[in-house]
């Protein structure tokens, strides 16, 4: 145990940072989890339909063949506001377009090849984003939950009194409680660039609708689009004139010729089949933090320059670099198995502060054999029922209702821990679950790379 | 090729650092030089970092110093030896610290849920008004547009934090009042003068 002498400073960091660790402690873990998981949802997506065509690039005239189908399938309805192509990316290598009303992928020549499903990732993507409520809600709780991580580091690094001394003091298989205290501090230590990043990222992220929302109400007569403006890009004058397609064609033949070394990730088409048309490339710069340079098109495929997310103002670059930042897309597969290698940590962290808090209690004689219970429930459960999640979606297809069968599969785990409380029984029983279904779970991911690496 | 071999030191400054510290610190007594060296590496580390790839740089050459981290906590893990039996701890200041009372405490509901609705509600909402208080003053000092505005955006979580950091580490409600009411009128003076561009 240390023996440092404790002054007041410190009593009242650790306190806070109980406090704070106590009261969204579970919805923390919960985040970290799913947020770990999410890393490679874009490689889930690819599990989840396996024999969706796949291809390395593609060719403009198919791009533009199957910009027109889906503008002709969405026939008789209004005029989709935005189009949007993914174009084929290394850990994505599909072409999938979505409207207002639908989303399909297609072939290497432009032709429709299926509905897009995937709502196992759409599902883990919202589990994190907004742990599945209303987005606007959910996104400022869980923007509010970064800004909750923060505050546990500060407060964890003030409680640490010595941090530098201590930094590799390591006891890790001492019974007295000592052994979790160091893991969860020296765990914390030394992932602390990577924890603050996280929070901090997240929070703008998250925050973002209700900062930029005050912002419109207090500068801009509440036109919250000018807000973004001078970040992403005006979003250009309406005209509901009919009008043709736009020419995709030019807009990719204009990239190919003049910025071939950019990646091209997304086309964004807005207001098509309208005067008021335009179209927008997103490219990716080699070795940037940003989510993508936005190359902005007219209707008929003409260059009208950049809005400056890669070299424009400070401030672009730094809005623009919070997504990868926060996901680990910029880097390749390495920094993705890093940053799932950290984000398990962090999810370590966040389920051993309780452990450590509850043990504390109960070597003063104070059995909370619930609480205990409770959260065993919640730290073995949310994995279980993810996972669970999971097999659902590959044996029930894509209109399994994954959001409700999570919540209530962890609802009715925690309300068992109320009759399991005798100490340890739920959580041998919850991991041996989770490892039953972690392997169920991983037959179905082997089986749909088997499928994807021999077509 | 300069650029890689630039981001390729960096990362060896940063992983020697990390080796240089762990053993800085395991020393009987305290060596300036050795501590100077191992923070130095990183200092250099991050420079070169940033020097070849600018933030994409220094977020590669985080990740390998933590991944560094990572390889001697596992090896401190592997030697730390079997020890300990379950004992009480006979920290009083433990009772001090519980976030839930303990025996015969009151639990003090009101006060906790009017400190959570301070830290959650309040707070957010001053720093909030400090996040459009920057963004003001960020213009009136010649910022951009864009600049004003993304500055706006970030200062709200950091307020938000150090707020939250600063209203728990206070016992006393009237000088978390205090704190809050100090920090809202740079917020209000923006909200009452108005700042259109």
């Amino acid at each position: 145990m240390t023996t440092a002498p404790e002054s007041s400073p410190v009593k009242r960091a650790l306190s806070a940072h109980a406090a704070i660790g106590l009261l969204v402690g579970g919805l923390l873990y919960l985040v970290s989890l799913s947020g770990t998981v999410a890393v490679f949802h874009e490689e889930f997506q690819r599990i989840e339909q396996p024999d969706i065509p796949e291809m390395a690039s593609i060719a403009p005239e198919a791009v533009q063949r199957g910009v027109e189908a889906v503008l002709a399938s969405d026939d008789g309805k209004p005029v989709t506001t935005h189009l949007t192509v993914r174009l084929p990316v290394e850990t994505r290598p599909r072409t999938t377009i979505s409207s207002d009303y639908r989303s399909v992928h297609v072939d290497a020549a432009g032709v429709i090849a299926g509905r897009e499903e995937n709502a196992w990732s759409r599902f883990l993507v919202a589990l994190h984003y907004t742990l599945n409520l209303p987005i606007l809600l959910g996104v400022t709780i869980v923007g509010g939950l970064g800004v909750m991580m923060l505050a546990l580091c500060v407060s964890g690094v003030v409680a640490l009194p010595r941090i530098f001394r201590d930094a590799f003091r390591l006891r890790a298989r001492n019974k007295a409680g000592v052994a979790l205290a160091d893991w969860h501090n020296r765990l914390s230590v030394w992932t602390l660039p990577f924890t603050l990043a996280i929070a901090l990222t997240g929070a703008v992220l998250g925050m973002a609708g209700l900062i930029y929302s005050a912002m419109a109400a207090n500068s801009y007569d509440g036109d919250i689009e000018a807000v973004y403006a001078p970040i992403y890009g005006e979003e250009g004058e309406a005209d509901d004139t009919p009008a043709p397609v736009p020419n995709v064609v030019a807009a990719l033949e204009y990239m190919q010729t003049n910025y071939p070394d950019v990646t091209l990730s997304y086309i964004v088409l807005h207001d098509p089949l309208t005067k008021g048309q335009h179209v927008q490339i997103i490219g990716l710069p080699d070795r940037r933090l940003i989510i993508g340079e936005y190359y902005a098109f007219d209707g008929d495929g003409q260059f009208h320059g950049t809005v400056g997310l890669a070299d424009g103002d400070i401030g672009q670059q730094a809005a623009a670099s919070s997504y990868d930042l926060h996901f680990g897309n910029f880097g390749g597969l390495p920094v993705k198995l890093a940053y799932l290698f950290f984000g398990f940590i962090l999810t370590v962290i966040c389920a051993t502060g309780c452990y450590i808090w509850l043990g504390k209690r109960q070597r003063r004689g104070i059995e909370e054999s619930r609480l205990r219970a409770a959260w065993d429930a919640v730290v073995w459960g949310s994995p279980l029922a993810l996972t669970a999640t999971f097999i659902l979606r590959m044996l029930m297809g894509n209109d399994a209702p994954l959001a409700a069968a999570f919540w209530l599969g962890l609802a009715a785990i925690i309300i068992a821990s109320i009759f399991i409380s005798a100490p340890g029984r739920l959580a041998r029983i919850l991991k041996r679950a989770l490892a039953v279904a972690c392997a169920a779970g991983s037959l179905f991911v082997l089986s749909g790379c088997i499928e994807i690496a021999t077509r | 090729m300069v650029g890689d071999a630039v981001l390729m030191a960096a990362l060896a400054s940063v992983v020697g650092g990390i080796a240089v510290l762990r053993f800085a610190w395991s020393l009987p007594r305290r060596s300036s030089g050795w501590n100077a060296g191992g923070w130095g590496l990183l200092v250099l580390s991050a420079a070169f970092a940033w020097l070849a790839q600018g933030a994409w740089g220094a977020a590669i050459a985080g990740l390998w110093g933590m991944g560094a981290a990572m390889a001697l906590i596992a090896l401190a893990a592997a030697r730390a030896p079997i020890k300990g039996h379950v004992r009480a701890s006979n920290r009083k200041i433990e009772a001090k610290i519980g976030a839930l009372p303990e025996g015969k405490m009151p639990p003090h509901i009101l006060r906790r849920v009017v400190t959570f609705l301070i830290v959650a509600l309040v707070a957010m909402i001053v720093s909030t008004g400090l996040a459009l208080a920057m963004r003001g003053a960020a213009l009136w000092a010649g910022a951009s547009e864009a600049n004003a505005n993304v500055a706006g955006l970030f200062t709200m979580p950091i307020v938000w934090t150090l707020l939250t950091f600063s209203l728990l580490m206070t016992g006393s409600r009237i000088r978390q009042w205090r704190l809050l009411l100090l920090c809202a009128v740079p917020g209000l003076i923006t909200i009452f003068a108005g700042a259109n561009v």
